[in-house]
């Protein structure tokens, strides 16, 4: 039949991935030197700053992507997480790219809930508050009142160019995180290490 | 007020078996409504006449020892109350219901009584007066077979509050006293009949528990309740009947038992929660104001009438049931369906009537009140009824019931399980007692091991808003209106949608319409003014005639 | 501007509003374009629900004000909360490119391919035929892409979570096609003036995917329960609608049949069309739609995997107004751009989100909550367009 799920399911086999086939070159780390004019100002004395890079490929040739997905930056872990880590993903000014490749760390390539990573609907529940977006007006109010109703212990997140720094659009988000996860939007891999290695392997 | 408490004290001293205990009931009802009447009078000078003119024709039936005088105390107790209410309705249709009903249950008794063909109460030996004067009470106390909203709701709705606090809690207690004072006197009672009111009753415990938790009138949702529990005393009083013929005796006296307990918790938790809506402005739920200050009678009253122990409500809903099914097991045969039927019809009403009752309370009290606090007056009659019903609900079983055991395993002692048993053999037990003395030491040691309670206030999390809104009272209610679209015929184009329609009426009316109409066309057709066809009917009358001489 | 006029009247079906003026199939006109709001009558016992900001089951930021008197939902208003101001005006070309990528990134190559082609349609440049090739595989992969994602959100609420996985791994494989044939997974970074930086040569993958994805829409027509909860459910007829809500309804709207900046006449491909127009019209739209494009794609491989893959060159002079407008996943998408000396003096936008909101907001009245999310999922919505105010 048609629609029985389960044995379409059982049939289409296990598809989750230690490292990904293939990873879009223009999501990681871009290395290379000389002078270029960086719309971000992300390049400077030969130096990429992840956290402003848009990707926009203004400085190729000069500066290439190296394939290398592990572009975030830790500056705390929470191993109180280890086993069990609620996300709560909040936009305050997003292009929709951020949600999308955010959503797409569940599907089977990633599988984020064998790293019991899960969502959750409202931060009452949740013990990350995931940012998304640049900082938008009507928004101060709301991201202050998620965060003062997650319970402690809680961690924030910051996912994207435009939460780190404001990317080309506009402001970033001015909270401080556990983790920042650069890129425009960043790659589903990065995104799922980056929350592994946040709440300890 | 003071006569009430002279006829609670005699009553008491002359227990003369088990009618008096209506006695009792009705004047505790009668002494609780009186001390809030006390400062309840912004309806005019003459409320307070009509309801001692009430109260008495009451009591002249409770103490009469003769037919004629049961028929002029239920007379008397009719006619002020349909002053009261004509006086209050804003049009003429509830005090026009209320007398047409109560005209109707008036000659049906009568039939009954002349039936009878005695003035005093002796033994009646056919169950003829029974049957007619049984559907005549059953009319008063709000049900008939199939038109559930129509009478009582629009009736006692109308009333001002202590006064539909006595015609709820008493008037329909007078109709459960006429039918066990002539029952006890009768013989032989067909089985089918009782299976009839049993169904009577079941019918009534759901739907007035459904229509209940749709309506929107305060005084409304409250007679719907009152419909409800007089559906259950019903079911226990057919169950008394079909144990009395056949002569299951400890079935006959539980189940005696079990109308007199949910007669006093009706009476009483009735009369506390109309009190209540009295201290209510508007008549409408949803623009109701929540008054502090009652929480705590208010959630033990709706405790009682949801059947919950150690409660009375809950020791008779417990009985109530399980009469039943002790009925179903010694039976053994096809009719048994028959009682696991009502019981699960009966299981579905209670939960509605819970729902209807807690609705009831959110609304009018609990959560967010308002910060006005209330003349003692009013407050303490609420709380003196919720506190009998709970402590009537550990002490009354012991009293009057008459099976009882202990389990020391459990660590009940000393006679305190009540039990249900048939014929030497027990089914079942609880033990009130045992309840409430568990509650209690469980809260002593739960507060001394924990200290007192901390509470933390903190802000409501609405998606990130200020807002703060509450869902109404007819949005609570408006997932099962849009569920039972087809039986509750919301009448959706109007500003507020009434349910007095219900589909039985309908169809009923339909009936009646179709007969009027054939009836005339019989008419026309018969009485045809023409000579030739008069002939024919005196020529047909003359042979029938000399034919029924030959016979005979 | 080569494709449109300015008129007093508008002529053909009407799209919306753009920036002041008022846009329709053939011309734009200077009229105002406001649509106006229904009454919400208040009734016995109703009361204000709010629904989002920030909720679990919205995917982005969006306030819903609903009026209720219980289950039934008797009006709405809907307040975005994350408005962007973009400042476009005084850049050029390539710097506005870089904002116009950024709007919403799922419809990233119908917003820069609009734009581009505005702009082309204002410096009068002539088009190179490879080019516009690239640029309808590009269109046709994020349509795939969207309407994939549409359904899997549709599933989601379903709580059928075989075919909600299995569409999100069609949607991370399609997202994989991109990012391999053209650097990044969004489209940043790959158009420019006459130019498309892609290689299509993997383009043929696209048939396994497309296969997998008619074996799941084949199960999911035959899952009474699925389908149970998108008939009936904001069902909407109406002239001024876009996209698959149009299409959905009967009505044959659809921006690549009727303007010819695109050469999609050259390829053989039929409009979807279906006659109800509820969630689950645009349900059966998108899925069928997806098998079209796909066979669009099969076509265009041949032409266009081996052309050189350079960007364009850039003629940076010239001034006038241009308006182009193409066929995004949701619906018409147009752009009206105003230029001067090569440098941008004002852009207007178009967007199908918003007009498929205001004929959202028209069809959730009288249905009951459970039907709200799977009525929102089908309109395909995405409220960062509608945010965005460009400077």
């Amino acid at each position: 039949m048609k629609n029985w799920w389960f044995i379409r399911g059982l049939r289409k086999g296990v598809m989750t991935e230690k490292y990904p086939k293939e990873i879009a070159e223009w999501s990681t780390e871009i290395q290379g030197e000389g002078t270029v004019n960086c719309p971000t100002n992300a390049i400077k004395d030969g130096k990429w700053i992840k956290e402003r890079c848009v990707f926009c490929r203004r400085c190729y040739p000069n500066y290439r992507p190296n394939l290398n997905p592990r572009i975030y930056t830790i500056n705390k872990t929470q191993p109180l997480f280890k086993r069990s880590f609620y996300l709560y993903p909040i936009d305050s000014g997003t292009c929709g790219g951020c949600n999308m490749e955010l959503k797409l760390i569940s599907s089977p390539e990633y599988d984020m809930t064998r790293f019991s990573i899960f969502f959750t609907n409202t931060p009452r529940h949740a013990d990350a508050l995931v940012v998304m977006g640049v900082m938008t007006e009507k928004m101060k109010e709301v991201l202050k009142k998620a965060y003062e109703a997650m319970p402690e212990p809680k961690v924030v997140i910051l996912l994207g160019a435009c939460a780190i720094s404001g990317g080309i659009i506009g402001e970033g988000v001015p909270l401080e995180a556990v983790v920042e996860i650069p890129g425009c939007p960043p790659n589903p891999f990065t995104i799922l290490e980056a929350l592994m290695k946040v709440k300890g392997k | 007020m003071i006569s009430s408490i002279i006829l609670l004290i005699t009553s008491i001293y002359e227990y003369n078996g088990v009618l008096s205990f209506f006695s009792i009931i009705s004047t505790s009802v009668w002494i609780l409504a009186s001390i809030f009447s006390i400062e309840y009078d912004h309806y005019g000078k003459w409320l307070s006449p009509l309801y001692i003119l009430t109260i008495l024709g009451m009591a002249i039936v409770l103490n009469s020892d003769g037919y004629l005088l049961f028929l002029a105390g239920w007379e008397i107790m009719t006619i002020p109350a349909y002053v009261a209410i004509g006086l209050t309705a804003k049009n003429n249709r509830p005090p026009f219901v209320f007398m047409a009903f109560g005209e109707l249950s008036t000659v049906l008794i009568l039939a009954g009584f002349i039936i009878a063909n005695t003035t005093n109460f002796n033994y009646l030996p056919s169950p003829v007066p029974l049957i007619v004067a049984t559907f005549g009470f059953i009319i008063k106390m709000g049900m008939m077979p199939f038109l559930v909203s129509e009478w009582l709701p629009i009736a006692h709705g109308t009333a001002p509050s202590n006064f539909s606090a006595i015609l709820s809690a008493t008037m329909t207690l007078m109709g459960v006293y006429g039918i066990l004072k002539i029952t006890i006197l009768t013989q032989t009672i067909p089985i089918g009949f009782s299976l009839t009111i049993m169904a009577i009753g079941a019918f009534n415990i759901f739907f007035g528990a459904l229509y209940g938790y749709v309506n929107e009138n305060t005084k409304g949702i409250l007679a719907f309740s009152t419909i409800e529990n007089n559906g259950a005393i019903l079911v226990a009083l057919s169950l008394y009947m079909i144990s009395k013929q056949l002569n299951i005796t400890s079935i006959e006296h539980i189940s005696l038992i079990t109308v007199i307990l949910y007669s006093f918790a009706h009476s009483v938790a009735k009369t506390g929660l109309f009190l209540s809506s009295g201290l209510q402005e508007k008549q409408s739920i949803t623009y109701s104001k929540k008054i502090r200050n009652i929480e705590i009678g208010l959630t033990l009253l709706a405790s009682s009438m949801s059947g919950l122990l150690p409660n009375i409500g809950g020791v008779a809903s417990w009985l109530l049931l399980e009469n039943l099914f002790m009925f179903s097991y010694v039976l053994h045969n096809v009719i048994s369906i028959l009682f696991i039927m009502t019981g699960a019809i009966i299981a579905m009403g209670e939960g509605l009537a819970t729902a209807l009752l807690i609705r009831y309370i959110t609304y009018t009290s609990i959560f967010q009140n308002t910060r006005e606090q209330l003349s003692k007056i009013k407050k303490y009659p609420i709380l003196l009824s919720a506190l009998i019903v709970l402590i009537l609900g550990f002490t009354l079983p012991y009293l009057i019931y008459p099976y009882k055991n202990s389990t020391t395993i459990l660590g009940m002692l000393t006679n305190s399980v009540i039990l249900t048993q048939y014929y030497n053999t027990t089914f079942g037990g609880i033990s009130p007692l045992y309840i409430i003395l568990l509650l209690v030491a469980f809260s002593i040691v739960s507060y001394l091991a924990f200290g007192k309670p901390k509470i933390r206030k903190a802000e409501t999390w609405n998606n990130g808003v200020n807002e703060k809104e509450e869902y109404t009272a007819f949005a609570m209610a408006n997932n099962i209106r849009q569920m039972l679209k087809k039986i509750l015929r919301p009448e959706e184009e109007k500003f507020l949608p009434t349910y007095g329609l219900d589909v039985f009426w309908e169809y009923l009316y339909k009936l009646a319409n179709s007969i009027r109409r054939f009836g005339k066309i019989f008419a026309k057709t018969l009485i045809n003014s023409s000579i030739s066809w008069y002939i024919i009917y005196i020529i047909l009358t003359l042979i029938v005639v000399i034919i029924v001489v030959v016979m005979g | 501007m080569k494709y449109y006029k300015w008129t007093q009247k508008g002529e053909g079906r009407k799209i919306g509003k753009i920036g002041d003026y008022c846009l329709y199939e053939k011309t734009i006109t200077e009229e105002k374009c406001e649509e106006n709001k229904p009454n919400i009558t208040q009734t016995y016992g109703s009361f204000k629900f709010i629904y989002g900001p920030s909720a679990g089951g919205l995917l982005e930021t969006i306030k819903f004000i609903i009026t209720t008197n219980g289950e039934k939902i008797l009006g709405i208003d809907a307040e975005v909360y994350k408005n962007r101001e973009i400042v476009i005006s005084g850049l050029t070309v390539d710097d506005a490119l870089l904002r116009v990528e950024r709007i919403n990134a799922p419809f990233s190559a119908s917003h820069t391919i609009s734009f581009l082609l505005a702009v082309e349609d204002s410096l009068e440049l002539e088009q190179d035929y490879p080019t516009q090739l690239k640029r309808i595989a590009e269109i046709e992969l994020e349509r795939i892409r969207n309407h994939l994602f549409v359904i899997s959100r549709l599933t989601e609420t379903a709580s059928l979570n075989v075919p909600t996985y299995h569409l999100l791994h069609l949607v991370e494989k399609v997202n994989r096609l991109i990012g391999k044939m053209c650097g990044h997974r969004y489209f940043f970074g790959v158009n420019a003036i006459n130019g498309v930086n892609c290689d299509f040569g993997n383009l043929l993958r696209i048939i396994d995917i497309t296969k997998e994805f008619k074996q799941i829409f084949d199960g999911l027509l035959e899952s009474r329960i699925f389908i149970d909860r998108l008939q009936e459910n904001g069902k909407i007829i109406d002239e001024n609608s876009i996209g698959p809500a149009a299409r959905a309804a009967g009505l044959a709207y659809d921006a690549r049949k009727d303007f010819k900046a695109l050469p999609y006449e050259d390829l053989g491909f039929r409009t979807v069309i279906t006659q109800e127009a509820d969630s689950f019209g645009r349900f059966l739209v998108r899925g069928m739609e997806i098998i079209e494009s796909a066979k669009i794609l099969v076509e265009l491989h041949d032409e266009i995997k081996n052309s050189n893959n350079e960007r364009g060159k850039n003629h940076k002079q010239g001034g006038g107004e241009g308006l182009a407008r193409v066929e995004s996943p949701s619906g018409d998408l147009a752009y009206y751009v105003k230029l001067n000396n090569g440098i941008i003096d004002s852009v207007s936008l178009l967007t199908p989100s918003q007009v498929n909101l205001n004929l959202f907001l028209k069809s959730v009245i009288n249905t009951i909550f459970t039907d709200f999310q799977f009525n929102w999922e089908s309109f395909g919505i995405w409220v960062s367009e509608i945010g965005v105010m460009l400077k």
